[in-house]
């Protein structure tokens, strides 16, 4: 358990780190306005600044689905396994 | 290094002479010391638990902490104390490298977003002219809520319809009303409950009062919310209600289940309230 909820931290972590930087370079017009770090992408001019997009994206995804994986996805299918062979109907 | 390993043989024979099983030494010794004997119990790790961490982490672990069990029961043989009262890990080098680490970490990550997102400044504020949104600090927000409660300031028919308090009092008066009741919450409650699944009702509360909190706040900020002031106004003083109902809910339900297990023991010993 303590093992799956600190996975699930890491990599909810590393991807809300990832997701901040990329997000505050390529999804932020400027400090002073409400919206920062959702605001809709830049035009990328070059490879790296659509390389950052890219990962920008994946660092998002990564600090959701990382945590709703090992926090959430991962114990429920335990959960229904040992349900399933503890009650043989 | 030899006084570290005398017995107290009350026989009086050679003090290295190796003990053997059914030798008399009154200082029973796990590791590190001349074969003695101890007979297994309550806390003699059984084979099992010596083969779980004999591999990978546990293992590493097992080896820090017996280690450091070492090394303290060194130090305090070696020292002119007769008996230290605290049992713990030296400040150097245990607890310091530690403290390091942590200390890195967290240092490396404020070098890492100052260097990566670095923020900049833009002009200086214009002492002579107002800004059009005026707010005060983000932790005054519920306050100045508050001060935004005329939607639902009451009007009398004998007085015309006229308000029976301008809106500024009646800003003050929804004041006087939450710090009444914080105010009062000490003597209705003893807060003797150390979880919140012994007090439902109270955690409740509580959720419900830090949900108001927030819910005033959002109040304050009312033209940063993109659906009109009526939906926000209801959403402050029905958000807080449910956040309640559903923690009392939550909490009752919990109390039935797991956390009660958990805590069957302790329950037995105080029940609660």
């Amino acid at each position: 358990m303590a093992d799956e909820f600190i996975k699930g931290l890491t990599l909810s972590m590393v991807g809300a780190l990832g997701w901040f930087i990329f997000a505050g370079w390529y999804r932020t017009p400027e400090y002073y306005a409400i919206e920062q770090l959702t605001a809709a992408a830049i035009e990328p001019n070059n490879v790296y600044q659509a390389i950052g997009i890219f990962a920008g994206d994946v660092s998002l995804w990564l600090m959701l689905l990382g945590a709703l994986v090992y926090w959430v996805v991962i114990p429920a299918l335990r959960e229904t396994r040992r349900s399933v062979t503890e009650s043989p109907n | 290094m030899t006084d570290q390993h005398t017995s107290t043989d009350p026989t009086g024979t050679d003090e290295q002479e190796p003990l053997t099983d059914g030798g008399t030494d009154g200082e029973a010794r796990t590791d590190g010391g001349p074969p003695a004997t101890i007979p297994p119990d309550d806390e003699t790790p059984t084979w099992s638990e010596r083969k779980e961490r004999s591999q990978g982490l546990s293992r590493l672990t097992y080896e820090y902490f017996e280690r450091a069990r070492r090394e303290d029961q060194d130090l305090r043989q070696e020292s002119t104390y007769v008996e230290r009262d605290v049992l713990g890990f030296p400040a150097w080098p245990h607890e310091t490298i530690r403290n390091l680490a942590i200390t890195s970490f967290f240092v490396g990550i404020i070098i890492l977003v100052s260097a990566t997102i670095p923020m900049y400044f833009e002009n200086p504020a214009n002492a002579s002219s107002t800004p059009s949104i005026i707010l005060p600090d983000w932790y005054l927000y519920w306050s100045f809520g508050l001060l935004k409660l005329n939607p639902i300031n009451p009007g009398l028919a004998v007085l015309d319809g006229n308000l029976v308090f301008s809106h500024e009092f009646f800003g003050i008066l929804g004041h006087g009303l939450i710090i009444g009741v914080i105010a009062l919450v000490p003597f209705l409650n003893k807060g003797n409950a150390r979880r919140p699944v012994e007090q439902p009702f109270w955690s409740a509360v509580g959720v419900m009062g830090a949900l108001l909190s927030v819910t005033l706040a959002a109040l304050a900020i009312q033209n940063f919310f993109p659906f009109e002031l009526e939906l926000l106004f209801t959403l402050v003083f029905i958000l807080p209600f449910l956040g309640g109902v559903v923690t009392y809910a939550v909490l009752k339900t919990m109390r039935e289940g797991y956390m009660y297990d958990l805590n069957k023991r302790y329950y037995r010993l105080r029940p609660p309230q």
